[in-house]
C-alpha cells in the first residue's frame, strides 16, 4: 500500500464493489471523492498576531449519473460501510434495479504540476509570524497616513482520490499558500482601503524573497493613492484595462459562459455559436490547468481527469467549451479537465482554471498614448456576470483618469457595466504585456468556490460604461 | 456516539487540561435534502449529513483555533490539544476572552423555528414542490425557457459549551423553493429573472404558485428594456433592494469594522448621522423568523438592538471582543463557523416601514429610478462609497413607465444615509431581513 494514499483500506477491489454498488440503481456513472483537507491560517493585526487556526477536515462524497440526473451523498466517516451508505443513497437517483458486476479499477498516471519544496501546514507556526511582520512594517513604512494594516498567510494541503466507474483511480495532493495584505489609510475625513495579495501551489519557499514587502508596500500604496482619488466620470468612455489583474474581467465577462453546463442547457449568451464570430478578431481566450504551480492549476480535475490546455475563443471564433463529464458526454464532446469542486460535500461542475488572453501586438505605451479622454482601470475588486445575457459590473480599486494620452489623477467608486460579448467586439488594441495575475482570485458558482488563476495583457475597449458620480 | 453538547463539553475540558486559561467549543451539525428540476423532470437530488467542532482556547489573552469534523471523541480531543498549543503563537490581547459571564444565557422565549414536519420531508416531497414551482412559472405563454426550480429543507442543530459553564443547544429548520426563468420579449430578446421564498416553517413559506409567478413577473417586466438618463435624480428601492441597503447599514456598524477603521461610521456613536426616516433594529428575539436563536456564536443571551434610532447611530452590532475594542459591549452578535474566530453578523434585520403606500412614495418623483437589483460588488465602507450596477424601472411623471438595464447607481454613502427621504408601509420580509420600499436622494444614475 502506498503510505502516501489516503485511500487506507480501500483496494482497488472494494472500490469496484462500491461503484458497482452505486449504479445498482440503474446509474450509468458514478464515481467516489475522497478527501483529507489540513489548513492552518493566521492573521496580524495591529503588528501583532491575533489568532492562530488549524483544522483537518474529510470525507468521501458519491456521485452517480442517469441520463441527466444527478444523485449525490457524502459522509464524512471515511469507513467502508459509511460509504457504501451513502453509495446507496446516491444510487436512488436511477429507480432501474439490477446487478452490477464490480467494476475493475485500476490506477491513473500521476503527474506533478507543483512546486512546494518547504512543505506547507506542518511547519511550526512561530516560524511564519516574521514573515507577516515583515509585511506590515513594509506597508507602515509607506506613509504615516496608514493606520491600519492586516496581514493573513494561509495554507492548505488537500489530498484527494477520485475512483470512477469508467475503471480509474487516481490521487492527487495539491498544496496552496496565500498571503495577503489589507490597509487602511485616513487623512482627516478621508478613509481610504488598499489591497494586495499572492498565492500559489508552491510550499514556503514561496516566502523567501521580498514577497513580503512587495505585498506590503502594494497595498499601503494603493490605499494612499486612494486618498487623492477624485470622483469618476460617469457614461460611455473608452477604458484601457491595465495587464495581469483585469483577468478576471475576462473570467467573469466571458469565461463563465463558455462553461459547458450552462451551454448544454441553452442558458448562455454563447450556446450553439461554436465556430462563429463572438469577439474582435484580436480577442483569443485560453484556459490552462497546467501552468507550473498557479493557483488555478491541478494535475487532475476533481473527477480524476488531467488538466488541460483549451482554446474557447482564436482570434474573435468561438472554438468550444469548458467540459466536465457530464457535459462532455451529453454535448458528445471531449472532456477537458475542467470538472472542480469546492469539497467531498459538492458534486463537481465545469469550471475554469487559469484563463487568460495571449499577448496581442501593441505597445502598452502607444495604447494610453491612443486616448484622448478615459479611463485607465488596473486593479479589480471582484465582479459578477449574469450567464444568461453575459451583463456584467466590475468595481475597480485602482483606477485612473486618461487625458490627451496621459495617465493623470487617481479615481475612486470606478464600476464597469456592460455585456460581455459586446465589450469583447469593442476591443481594438491588444498589448503585448501579458502577464498572469497573482494567485488570489476566487471563483464562486452554485454556491462552490475554487481558486482560479487569471492573465491578461493590457486592451483598449472602445467603449464601455463607468458608473461614477461625476 | 457521543451527544454534541457532550462533545463540545469534552472539547472545552480537553484544552483546559491541556493549559488553557478559558476556552469555548462549537459543535454544528446539519442534515438536508435539496432537489433540482428542470423542463418538469429531476436534475439532482442531494443528501446532506454534516457534523463539526470548532474549539478556541485562550491562554490568558492569546487565542487558538482548532476544528475538525471528525466528530469522535478522540479527534475532538487532539484539537481542544491543538487549540491549546496555537494560542501560544499569537499575542497577548487584554480584550480577548469568553463573554462576561452576565451576558450568558439562553433567551427565555419559545422562538419556534423548528418545522419537524419539513425535517421529515423526502426527496420527493422537495421535488413536487419544485416542479409546482416551475410548472406555475411557465404558465404564462412569454415564458420561453427554465433555468430551474430547486427546493429543499436543512434542520440544523448547534452546541455551544464554554469553561465558564455554558452549555446551550438550539436547533432550526430552513426551507426553501427558488425558480428561475427566461421570458422573450417582443422583439426577439430573452430575459432571465427568478424568485425564492425561504422560512423556517414550511407553512411560512409563499406557496409554490405564487413563487413561480413571481418569478414569471420578474423576467416578462425586463422584457423591452431602454436604458435611462445620465445623471443625479431620486432613486427608490425596491423591498429586495432596501434590504441589500439595510445590510450596508449593518456592516457600516459593525463594531469589528469600527475598530478596524473599516467603516465611514468609525466616529459618529451617537450622532445623527441620517434623515428621521432612517430606524434599522436588529432582532435576534421575533418568533418563527431564520435569525431568531435563543443565544450567539458566543452563548450570549439574544436581544434587540436599535442600530440607527430616526437617524441616530444609536449603537454598533458586536460580539464579545470587538465590543470590549470599541468600548462598548456585545450586543449578542457574534457570527460563527467552526473555522475560525466570531466575527459580527445580523440576526434578524429590519429597516423600519413608514406611512404611505409604495405608489403614493413613486408618485412623488416626476423623474427618477425604482431600482429592483442589485449587481456587483461596489460597496467601499471604508471611504462610505456606494457603486453598484443594477437595474429596475424608470419613473415618469410618478409612475412606472418603462424597464432600463445595464445602469450603475452611485453615491456617498454619508450622503445617502441623509437622503433616505421617506419609506413606505410595505415591509417585505425574505429569510431573516425585511426592509419596505424606500426613496433615496442624492444618487447618480448612470447608462451607457
Amino acid at each position: 500500500m502506498d503510505p502516501s494514499s489516503i485511500l487506507g483500506e480501500f483496494d482497488d477491489a472494494l472500490l469496484g464493489r462500491i461503484l458497482a454498488e452505486a449504479m445498482g440503481r440503474g446509474g450509468d456513472y458514478a464515481d467516489l471523492f475522497f478527501e483529507q483537507r489540513s489548513e492552518s491560517s493566521m492573521s496580524l493585526e495591529d503588528g501583532v498576531v491575533r489568532s492562530a487556526a488549524a483544522g483537518d477536515v474529510a470525507g468521501v462524497g458519491v456521485r452517480v449519473l442517469a441520463g441527466e440526473r444527478t444523485g449525490y451523498a457524502y459522509t464524512e466517516q471515511s469507513t467502508p460501510e459509511a460509504v457504501r451508505r451513502a453509495a446507496q443513497t446516491a444510487a436512488a437517483i436511477a429507480d432501474d434495479a439490477r446487478e452490477v458486476p464490480a467494476v475493475a479499477v485500476t490506477p491513473g498516471s500521476r503527474r506533478d504540476l507543483y512546486r512546494a519544496e518547504k512543505p506547507l501546514v506542518v511547519a511550526p507556526p512561530r516560524s511564519k509570524v516574521e514573515m507577516l511582520e515583515r509585511a506590515d512594517r513594509a506597508a507602515r513604512a509607506v506613509d504615516p497616513r496608514v493606520v491600519r494594516v492586516t496581514v493573513s498567510l494561509s495554507e492548505e494541503v488537500r489530498r484527494v482520490a477520485v475512483a470512477v466507474s469508467a475503471g480509474v483511480v487516481v490521487e492527487d495532493v495539491q498544496p496552496m499558500l496565500m498571503l495577503r495584505v489589507g490597509c487602511v489609510a485616513e487623512d482627516g475625513d478621508r478613509r481610504t482601503t488598499g489591497f494586495s495579495g499572492d498565492g500559489a501551489r508552491r510550499g514556503l519557499e514561496m516566502l523567501d524573497g521580498d514577497l513580503a514587502e512587495v505585498l506590503g508596500r502594494r497595498a499601503a500604496e494603493q490605499a494612499v493613492r486612494n486618498l487623492s482619488a477624485r470622483p469618476a466620470p460617469a457614461g460611455p468612455q473608452t477604458v484601457v484595462l491595465g495587464n495581469a489583474y483585469s483577468g478576471v474581467l475576462l473570467h467573469e465577462a466571458v469565461g463563465h459562459g463558455l462553461e459547458a453546463d450552462f451551454n448544454r442547457k441553452g442558458f448562455s449568451r454563447y450556446s450553439d455559436q461554436v465556430g462563429q464570430q463572438v469577439a474582435s478578431p484580436l480577442v483569443t481566450v485560453i484556459d490552462d490547468g497546467t501552468m507550473l504551480s498557479e493557483r488555478g492549476s491541478i494535475n487532475v480535475d476533481d473527477e480524476g481527469r488531467p488538466s488541460g490546455s483549451t482554446v474557447l475563443i482564436e482570434n474573435g471564433i468561438l472554438k468550444g467549451y469548458l467540459h466536465d463529464r457530464l457535459s462532455a458526454r451529453l454535448m458528445d464532446a471531449d472532456a477537458t479537465g475542467n470538472g472542480r469542486r469546492e469539497s467531498f460535500r459538492c458534486a463537481p461542475m465545469p469550471r475554469m482554471t487559469n484563463t487568460f488572453m495571449p499577448a496581442g501586438t501593441h505597445d502598452p505605451e502607444e495604447i494610453i498614448r491612443s486616448v484622448e479622454r478615459g479611463v485607465y482601470a488596473v486593479q479589480f475588486g471582484g465582479g459578477q456576470v449574469e450567464i444568461g445575457k453575459g451583463d456584467f459590473v466590475f468595481a475597480a480599486t485602482e483606477a485612473y483618469l486618461i487625458e490627451d494620452g496621459k495617465i493623470t489623477a487617481p479615481l475612486r467608486d470606478v464600476t464597469l457595466i456592460g455585456n460581455g460579448p459586446e465589450v469583447m467586439s469593442r476591443v481594438d488594441m491588444v498589448g503585448t504585456d501579458y502577464r498572469i495575475s497573482e494567485g488570489m482570485w476566487m471563483c464562486g458558482k452554485d454556491g462552490q468556490s475554487v481558486p482560479v488563476g487569471v492573465g491578461m495583457p493590457s486592451v483598449r475597449l472602445s467603449s464601455v460604461t463607468v458608473g461614477g458620480t461625476a | 456516539m457521543s451527544s454534541d453538547l457532550d462533545l463540545a463539553q469534552i472539547a472545552v475540558r480537553s484544552a483546559v487540561d491541556a493549559g488553557a486559561t478559558s476556552a469555548d467549543a462549537l459543535l454544528v451539525e446539519s442534515r438536508g435534502t435539496s432537489v433540482r428540476v428542470r423542463d418538469g423532470e429531476t436534475e439532482k437530488v442531494q443528501d446532506s449529513h454534516s457534523r463539526s467542532l470548532g474549539v478556541r482556547a485562550f491562554v490568558d489573552g492569546r487565542v487558538g483555533i482548532a476544528y475538525t469534523n471528525d466528530a469522535t471523541e478522540g479527534a475532538v480531543r487532539i484539537a481542544a490539544r491543538r487549540a491549546a498549543a496555537l494560542a501560544e503563537v499569537s499575542a497577548d490581547d487584554p480584550n480577548a476572552g469568553l463573554p462576561d459571564p452576565s451576558e450568558l444565557g439562553s433567551l427565555d422565549a419559545e422562538l419556534d423555528v423548528v418545522d419537524a414536519g419539513a425535517a421529515a420531508w423526502t426527496a420527493d416531497a422537495w421535488r413536487e414542490l419544485g416542479l409546482a414551482a416551475e410548472s406555475a412559472a411557465r404558465a404564462d405563454e412569454r415564458i420561453t425557457q427554465s433555468e430551474g426550480a430547486r427546493a429543499g429543507g436543512v434542520t440544523s442543530h448547534i452546541a455551544i459549551a464554554n469553561s465558564a459553564g455554558f452549555a446551550g443547544e438550539r436547533s432550526r429548520t430552513d426551507c426553501y423553493v427558488y425558480v428561475s426563468v427566461f421570458a422573450t420579449g417582443e422583439k426577439g430578446e430573452r430575459q432571465r429573472d427568478g424568485y425564492s421564498s425561504a422560512a423556517a416553517h414550511l407553512s411560512d413559506l409563499e406557496s409554490a404558485g405564487d413563487v413561480g409567478r413571481e418569478a414569471a413577473r420578474r423576467a416578462i417586466q425586463r422584457c423591452g428594456y431602454r436604458k435611462p438618463p445620465t445623471g443625479a435624480f431620486p432613486v427608490i428601492l425596491s423591498p429586495d433592494v432596501a434590504r441589500d441597503f439595510a445590510h450596508t447599514l449593518a456592516d457600516a456598524v459593525s463594531a469589528a469594522a469600527v475598530f478596524r477603521r473599516g467603516t465611514f461610521l468609525a466616529d459618529s456613536l451617537g450622532e445623527t448621522v441620517g434623515s428621521s426616516a432612517l430606524t434599522l433594529v436588529d432582532d435576534g428575539t421575533l418568533p418563527r423568523r431564520q435569525g431568531s436563536r435563543a443565544f450567539d456564536g458566543e452563548g450570549v443571551r439574544s436581544r434587540r438592538t436599535v442600530l440607527f434610532d430616526a437617524g441616530r447611530l444609536a449603537s454598533w452590532l458586536a460580539d464579545s471582543y470587538s465590543g470590549r475594542r470599541t468600548e462598548s459591549s456585545t450586543t449578542g452578535n457574534a457570527s460563527r463557523g467552526t473555522t475560525g474566530s466570531p466575527g459580527v453578523g445580523t440576526s434578524n434585520l429590519v429597516l423600519a416601514a413608514g406611512d404611505r403606500t409604495p405608489e403614493q412614495v413613486i408618485g412623488d418623483v416626476p423623474q427618477g429610478l425604482y431600482i429592483t437589483e442589485l449587481f456587483g460588488m461596489g460597496v467601499n465602507l471604508a471611504a462610505g462609497s456606494w457603486s453598484r450596477g443594477g437595474g429596475g424601472l424608470w419613473i415618469e411623471d410618478g409612475k412606472l413607465s418603462y424597464p432600463v438595464q445595464e445602469l450603475t447607481v452611485a453615491g456617498d454613502l454619508r450622503t445617502m444615509l441623509k437622503g433616505v427621504a421617506e419609506t413606505a408601509n410595505d415591509l417585505t420580509w425574505h429569510g431573516s431581513t425585511a426592509a419596505p420600499t424606500t426613496r433615496i436622494d442624492g444618487l447618480t444614475v448612470a447608462a451607457g
